[in-house]
């Protein structure tokens, strides 16, 4: 199966940011481990909401070019339900996949998104508890 | 005060300048070095010299272009000769338009484009959208002849304001929507093996398919001024320094008496 990565180029909502050199090796790590082809990264734009390349490996997936998207992170995927909900149609429709290189999270049915869904609202959550103990 | 000379107005206005070799030897070097390791790496058995770069989708299958691609970027990167005479192609120009203590691209980037070959595709953007700093100028080196779909495009810099305003109306959908909305305002580059191209890479820039039938094989590095901002791309990691002046030198090892 090939995989596409998808690399960022600004902060992730999380603050944090990591050379794209590392985004990729993690992504190819995670390939590897399950025996999925890397092809190489695209890499999103730095301009702030910016989310064209992700909307263009949408398009590329739709159109056959790979089985998968394979993100650095789920920090990665569009702050609107409605953009994240363009890929995750799309999965279940043309029997893609998507892989959360970090998180080592990989969603392919309905139940993965739905897991998803509640973990990015945890993370996001997340800013409002104590950092201290 | 006189600010500019005719060749920064020039880089300014424009976005781009294309001059010949400004040291024709250094620019055989890094084409006989691409070439003999070609003929070594594809086991052919003809003298380097009648290798002709344009035919070279002959030689390679496309499914291993990319293999011969990165073996060659990791034989340029190792031989320091090749560093050397990358940057004498376009020395003086440099000096122009970047500056006189500089900041050089660890790795100089090789691209091999076959006839019709959707694989080494760059789509449309400004290398300040991906983590460059704005204060680089891109060197880019063409080992055959470039033209049309062969080459690389770029927006002219007087486009810039309108693809500003257009960009921030947040009407484009994906990246080939970027591309079609600009396509009719994109400038494909011609330029002559023995010729340099200096650009603006805040400009947006990248390639199609090629579609004509000879193979593009091109060299691209960066250059930045030594002391200016670095973005994601630093010193260290994406940049090395390649030319420090006596008085920085001093500046550098200055410690006040006491």
């Amino acid at each position: 199966m090939i995989f596409k990565g998808y690399i960022s180029s600004r902060k992730l909502p999380d603050g944090t940011i990591n050379h794209q050199k590392v985004q990729n090796l993690v992504i190819r790590d995670a390939c590897e481990k399950r025996g999925y082809e890397f092809k190489l990264s695209s890499t999103e734009y730095g301009i702030k909401n910016c989310f064209l390349t992700y909307f263009q490996l949408i398009k590329e997936l739709k159109a056959n070019k790979y089985d998968g998207i394979a993100f650095y992170s789920i920090a990665q995927l569009p702050p609107q339900k409605k953009d994240r909900k363009k890929l995750y149609e799309l999965i279940l429709k043309k029997k893609k996949t998507a892989l959360f290189s970090l998180e080592n999270i990989l969603i392919k049915h309905k139940r993965d998104m739905n897991k998803l869904e509640i973990f990015l609202k945890l993370k996001d959550f997340l800013k409002y508890s104590p950092k201290k103990i | 005060m006189k600010l500019y000379n005719k060749f920064e107005k020039n880089f300014i206005n424009k976005g781009f300048i294309i001059n010949k070799s400004e040291n024709p030897k250094s620019t055989r070097y890094l084409s006989n070095f691409l070439k003999k390791r070609l003929v070594r790496l594809l086991n052919l058995k003809i003298n380097f010299k009648n290798l002709n770069l344009n035919q070279l989708h002959l030689y390679v299958k496309s499914n291993e272009l990319n293999k011969i691609r990165l073996k060659l970027i990791s034989q340029i990167n190792k031989d320091l000769k090749f560093r050397r005479n990358y940057f004498l192609v376009a020395k003086n120009m440099i000096h122009h338009i970047v500056g006189n203590e500089l900041a050089m691209q660890i790795n100089i980037n090789l691209s091999i484009q076959f006839p019709n070959d959707e694989s080494s595709l760059l789509p449309i953007h400004s290398d300040t959208w991906s983590g460059d700093s704005p204060f680089e100028s891109v060197l880019w080196l063409p080992m055959v002849n470039c033209y049309r779909t062969k080459s690389m495009f770029i927006l002219e810099a007087k486009k810039m304001d309108y693809f500003n305003k257009t960009f921030s109306k947040k009407s484009i959908k994906s990246v080939d929507d970027l591309y079609s909305k600009f396509k009719k305002n994109l400038k494909f580059i011609k330029i002559n093996y023995g010729e340099f191209l200096l650009f603006n890479q805040n400009l947006p820039h990248g390639n199609l398919i090629n579609r004509t039938n000879e193979t593009r094989v091109s060299l691209n590095c960066r250059f930045k001024g030594l002391f200016t901002p670095y973005m994601q791309k630093d010193l260290g990691s994406f940049f090395s320094p390649l030319k420090l002046r006596a008085a920085t030198k001093l500046g550098l090892d200055y410690k006040l008496p006491g």
